[in-house]
């Protein structure tokens, strides 16, 4: 299991700028900017046995495809990533033309220099956990391998063998990983394959026909190791032979005898050695004899074959006749993959099965795979998250941009608003000013209804002799005056306006004459006539008979009990009222019991 | 977490919130200051407008009347009411001969109206006096119109002599009520 990691800033920075470079658009259109070498347009094949280095460029797919040279490199260039990098951009600038859009580099590596087989686990030697141990084997390989020693360059892959119901593990050491991290790096697509599983696909295709009835034994004989695999009605083990720097593998005869005589292969068998590497495999017949002689043994039972490498590529009739002298190695046919079948994974045993199979496992990669070596790269959910941050980057600073420019626009267009440029003071002191005349309005318009003359002396003794003018018919002696409220509730001081009632009380005698006076302003209109005059010449409406005002006048009168001679007969009373009701405009006003301050303006 | 989210999440999403967002923020936070500030002085001017409008109406309803705002205050004042009173009943009276007119009652009280509930409380002065009809009826008019505040509650006259040649004395008694602020 990977370790979460603490990262610095620093390492953040460069974790985003390779993402930048990962999350370009042109990137992300691309379809196969995130598909791996072997969907990539261009790809290179590399071949690498420890000793030699085979190169081989394949360009497109299927009938399409076209094989070419690949450039010479020497098993030092490997191990260097600048010049590696350098030779994989020339050559990939060679091939980048106008015409080729989405042009995509892949390379594949195909490893043959240090080999081992690794039993696994109890746990997973059921091949059909082939799926579970295959991604186990990825992440934590020592749950699956048995006896498994860490080492910083092993890659272990998980191989399901059904034809005999067990798997083993095959590791290869890689060592040149930071060369291919700097092909990574420029966006080109890396994949490692294990040559010698490349070449027992390559050949279980080849040899379909032959191999059917009798077991067989293919000898994969590279410089480094040598790899056994019997098969009869399907591939029944994996063997590796490493050769501890000698041609052959010391215990090769031990091991072929062990195999051919734990499957009961030792009486009809044919081995089949195939030259996998720059030594002769007849060094191999030869290590064989000379073991059967040393050891008595009887393989008289043995047919030894070995392929000449003019009828393997004659065989391989899809291939035209001027592509095998490009294409060098068997294992970079692993690239047909429409050879081996359809894309799910048999779990049948049998020939068939295994061809189909291990069509698939020979494109086992190899490259690190856990979760630490995942996250070196960008995904393409990631790619699209980052391409999309950016958009809504951009969005927000071009949104920014158009707010600070609406603002400054509307920040000019209110600068012209004139009530920007009225101070404060002034509004203040024009409120104040409003206030203090409204106040004084009110103040004058409260007390002008309280002051509105309603009953003055003057007024009332002007009336009185309007009323009845001095003479020798009629001679006033006594008039009383009195002002009185209309009535009200008793004891509750009214709310409003309140009307009034004025009474004019006037005593005195008269003669016959001063009788018909008297009289006529028993009449309405005479007396209304009478208080109207008075309103009229003495400029106060509140003798003003109209509206709903009213005036009334009762007279009683008799004569003189005991009237000196020369003197008037009669005595009378006139009692003359003017009624003002409540709604009336002079009706009396409360008096306000506290006056706001009035007056006081400086 | 995979190196590159968190890059993503950084770079990405935290810093460009940050240089953008917070910028963002104060720009929109200054915008809508600005807006209501600028919405605010505008309503203000408006009701400086209105005010101003207002107040020119309100000048010139009082123009003339505004100076005699403080006569009315000291007029309505409760202080010295009574003073203020009998001195103009006096400087009426005194512009008269004894003959003609002379005050023999002036007596101030407080207590209620006898017109009713709606003045209320307040001061009241009761006077008397012996005059003929004409000087009491312009001496009245003077008072009353140096105190308009005196509201007439009751007034008697009543003949109390008559000689051959000269106009009949008057005895006459009247009761004010004085209107004050307080």
């Amino acid at each position: 299991m990977s370790k979460q990691q603490k990262l610095s800033l620093s390492d953040l920075r460069v974790a985003h700028r390779s993402a930048r470079r990962q999350a370009r658009l042109k990137r992300l259109l691309s379809p196969v900017a995130f598909a791996d070498a072997l969907q990539q347009p261009l790809r290179w094949h590399l071949f690498y046995d420890g000793r030699n280095v085979g190169s081989a460029i394949v360009f497109g797919f299927g009938t399409n495809r076209s094989w070419h040279e690949g450039p010479t490199l020497s098993t030092d260039d490997l191990d260097q990533p600048d010049k590696l990098k350098a030779i994989a951009q020339e050559l990939f600038r060679r091939w980048q033309t106008p015409g080729r859009k989405n042009l995509g580099f892949g390379v594949i590596v195909h490893l043959a220099d240090e080999l081992g087989l690794d039993f696994v686990r109890e746990d997973f030697e059921n091949p059909e956990l082939h799926a579970q141990a295959a991604a186990i084997i990825r992440e934590n390989p020592g749950e699956v391998v048995a006896d498994f020693c860490s080492d910083a360059h092993a890659q272990c892959r998980y191989y399901p063998l059904f034809s005999s119901e067990r798997a083993v593990a095959l590791r290869h050491l890689i060592r040149f990983l930071p060369a291919l991290d700097a092909l990574i790096d420029q966006d080109i697509k890396v994949v490692i394959h294990s040559a010698p599983v490349e070449a027992l696909a390559v050949y279980l295709k080849f040899c379909r026909q032959s191999i059917e009835d009798k077991p067989h034994c293919f000898v994969f004989f590279y410089d480094q190791f040598t790899v056994l695999v019997p098969v009869h009605h399907g591939v029944l083990d994996l063997k590796v032979l490493p050769h501890r720097q000698q041609l052959v593998p010391p215990t090769f005869g031990d091991d072929l005898f062990a195999i051919f005589e734990e499957r009961g292969m030792v009486e009809s068998c044919v081995l089949i050695l195939i030259p996998c590497g720059s030594q002769d495999p007849t060094l191999l017949f030869s290590e064989l004899d000379s073991y059967a002689r040393r050891n008595r043994k009887n393989a008289e039972g043995i047919e030894i074959q070995i392929p000449d490498s003019e009828s393997f590529w004659a065989s391989v009739s899809e291939l035209s006749s001027d592509q095998a002298p490009i294409i060098k190695r068997p294992e970079f046919l692993s690239e047909y993959t429409e050879w081996f079948g359809g894309a799910d994974f048999p779990t049948a045993s049998g020939l068939d099965g295994d061809l189909q199979r291990f069509g698939q496992l020979c494109r086992q990669n190899y490259f690190p795979d856990d979760q630490q070596s995942r996250e070196k790269r960008l995904s393409r959910s990631l790619a699209i998250l980052m391409l999309a941050l950016r958009g809504g980057r951009i969005g927000a600073f071009c949104l920014l941009v158009a707010l600070g420019a609406w603002f400054g626009i509307y920040a000019v267009g209110a600068s012209q608003n004139e009530a920007l440029h009225i101070l404060p003071d002034l509004m203040s002191g024009k409120h104040a000013e409003l206030a203090q005349l409204m106040e004084t309005k009110g103040y004058l318009t409260r007390w002008d209804a309280v002051l509105t003359p309603r009953s003055q002396a003057w007024s009332v003794m002007d009336f009185v002799l309007g009323l009845l003018p001095e003479s020798h018919d009629l001679v006033c002696e006594n008039v009383h005056y009195g002002l009185k409220e209309l009535d009200g509730k008793p004891g509750v001081a009214p709310v409003g306006k309140s009307g009034f009632i004025r009474e004019w009380v006037v005593d005195g005698t008269c003669n016959d004459q001063g009788r018909v006076v008297l009289a006529r302003l028993q009449e309405a209109a005479n007396l209304n006539q009478a208080f109207n005059s008075t309103a009229s010449r003495l400029g106060d409406p509140s003798f003003s008979i109209a509206a709903q005002r009213t005036a009334k006048a009762v007279l009683r009168e008799e004569i003189k009990a005991a009237a000196a001679p020369g003197s008037l007969p009669y005595v009378f009373r006139l009692v003359v009222t003017e009624t003002l009701p409540n709604d009336d405009a002079l009706a009396l006003s409360p008096i306000p019991k506290s006056m706001p301050k009035a007056g006081g303006r400086p | 977490m995979n190196r590159y989210l968190q890059s993503i999440l950084l770079f990405d999403v935290a810093f460009p919130a940050l240089l953008v967002g917070v910028p963002g923020a104060v720009l929109f936070w200054a915008f809508l200051s600005f807006q209501s500030f600028v919405a605010q002085r505008t309503a203000d001017y408006d009701e400086y407008q209105q005010r101003e409008r207002q107040a020119a109406v309100l000048k010139s309803q009082l123009a003339g009347l505004e100076p005699k705002v403080p006569l009315l205050k000291a007029l309505l004042s409760g202080n010295d009411v009574d003073a203020r009173v009998d001195h103009s009943i006096l400087a009426a009276v005194e512009k008269y001969s004894g003959d003609e007119i002379e005050r023999s009652l002036c007596d101030f009280e407080a207590g209620p109206s006898s017109i009713g509930k709606t003045f209320g409380d307040g001061r009241q002065v009761q006077l008397k006096f012996l005059s003929r009809w004409e000087p009491l009826n312009t001496a009245a008019l003077q008072w009353e119109t140096a105190n308009p505040n005196l509201v007439l509650q009751t007034l008697s006259i009543g003949k109390v002599a008559a000689g051959t040649n000269t106009a009949p004395v008057l005895e006459s008694a009247m009761s004010y009520y004085i209107v004050t602020e307080n």
